[in-house]
């Protein structure tokens, strides 16, 4: 037999409490997203800092050696700067990822509360479908 | 004496009384007592009163004649074979005084059978009513839970995802300040670009499959919501023919019940009509029994048969079975 005390007062809660959730999961990855790109932009500069310090001093340190134009000076420039190219690759990815997966999470999150939302909707017609049902059992004693 | 009178020629205390007494000479029947109570005339009242009850009029009586089988009967004192004239038909036909009650018995159950079957009818009509009333409610419900279910909000398929930022050639500052070797930049960019693109794709891979469950949960709640739908039609149909077969079970079982008190109640008042009709003849019959024991041996032989044969047309019987009566 359908609940009829709590029909429709069930669903609304366990709503409320899913909105309540997706609220607090939008907040949540929203705030990380700020502090990811914060974090990814101050990793980039400081990366960059470093990186053209290094590479002054290492340019300074082929010329101090008189290897100015030797092609181990060529080497060696060229490694720091593949290397310093694939750290700024490795920070913006980290950077990246960390915000593909706020994303994704906040689409779980969505995710989550669109399900819940649906699947009350339909259990909601499922107990009004039942409760049509159960009434018209009992129509011989409601009256005309 | 009027024309026809009849004269028995018998005078007060000529036939001997019962139990050989007298007449009542007590003076509260001196003024009911006919000068000539064995004449039928129109001094006799009593005769009169008896013989009109069966409609004989007395003035037609001829008195007996003690000479008569002396003398040949004449012609016109045979007894006609002409009956009486039959009741007018305008007269209201003799029923029972119970045949009244049981016809109203007969309306009021007839009536009684009508106002079941309107009300039964109206149950039905009233039951379809409501049935529709729920199916168009669950319908309306239904479509606003299929309007939510339909609202193809994919979080997955509207998801991009984050790419890192690859520059055309972020060698080429070093390229130029520094010298770098042209193709391990290219092979530097190239890896880079390859690596973002690896990961893009896992990522979409990823999200197609998530959207691709997702949109896949919500065909199967469309689904669910069909079956629900077809559900509630087939009970809702289901309930309204159980309570219509109900219904007219009930309906049946009264109207044979009604129809059983009708038909058990017609063969009372018919049963009663014909008791009463034999009563009412048996009464008759006795009556001219009295009348016969009383004056029939001062009657003429034709007058008595003359009186049988008005008194049988008067009450509907044969002549024969009205002879059969009289004692």
């Amino acid at each position: 037999m359908a609940d009829f005390t709590n029909l429709g007062l069930d669903a609304a809660k366990r709503l409320r409490s899913g909105a309540l959730e997706y609220g607090a999961t939008t907040a949540m990855t929203d705030f990380a997203r700020k502090l990811s790109q914060q974090r990814g932009q101050r990793k980039m500069r400081d990366f960059e800092t470093v990186t053209s310090r290094n590479l002054s001093k290492l340019a300074s340190a082929y010329g101090q050696r008189g290897l100015r134009t030797s092609g181990i000076r060529k080497q060696g420039v060229s490694d720091f700067a593949t290397q310093a190219t694939q750290g700024r690759q490795d920070i913006a990815r980290q950077t990246a990822e960390e915000q593909t997966q706020l994303d994704l999470q906040q689409a779980n999150a969505a995710a989550a509360y669109d399900t819940l939302l649906k699947e009350l909707e339909l259990e909601k017609t499922g107990n009004i479908n039942a409760l049509f049902a159960q009434l018209s059992q009992y129509y011989p004693f409601l009256g005309s | 004496m009027a024309n026809g009178l009849i004269k028995l020629g018998k005078k007060y205390g000529t036939r001997p009384m019962v139990g050989g007494g007298v007449p009542p000479t007590d003076a509260a029947y001196d003024g009911m007592i006919p000068a000539t109570p064995n004449v039928i005339d129109a001094d006799n009242p009593y005769a009169m009163a008896e013989l009109g009850q069966i409609g004989i009029d007395a003035s037609t009586m001829k008195p007996f004649d003690p000479n008569r089988f002396n003398v040949p009967a004449p012609a016109a004192t045979m007894p006609s074979a002409a009956p009486v004239a039959a009741p007018a038909a305008s007269e209201a036909p003799r029923v029972s005084p119970m045949s009244a009650i049981y016809k109203r018995l007969l309306e009021g159950l007839q009536g009684r059978l009508e106002t079941r079957g309107q009300f039964y009818d109206e149950q039905a009509a009233d039951l379809a009513e409501r049935v529709a009333q729920q199916r168009e409610l669950a319908q309306r419900g239904m479509a606003n839970t299929a309007a939510v279910l339909q609202n193809a909000v994919n979080p997955y398929r509207s998801l991009t995802p984050t790419t890192a930022v690859t520059t055309g050639n972020p060698l080429a500052a070093y390229l130029e300040a520094t010298g770098v070797d042209p193709a391990q930049a290219e092979a530097t960019v190239a890896l880079a670009a390859a690596e973002n693109q690896a990961y893009n794709d896992a990522v979409a891979n990823s999200l197609a499959t998530l959207g691709a469950a997702y949109q896949q949960a919500d065909t199967s709640r469309l689904a669910d919501l069909e079956l629900a739908r077809a559900g509630f039609e087939s009970d809702l149909a289901g309930q309204q023919n159980a309570i219509l077969a109900a219904l007219a079970t009930q309906r049946a079982a009264e109207e044979s019940e009604l129809q059983n008190l009708i038909a058990q109640t017609g063969l009372q008042e018919l049963a009663g009509t014909q008791t009463y009709e034999q009563n009412r003849q048996q009464n008759q019959i006795s009556l001219l029994n009295n009348i016969l024991n009383a004056y029939g041996s001062d009657l003429a032989p034709e007058s008595v048969v003359e009186l049988v044969t008005a008194f049988a047309n008067a009450i509907g019987l044969p002549v024969a079975d009205v002879l059969g009566g009289v004692a």
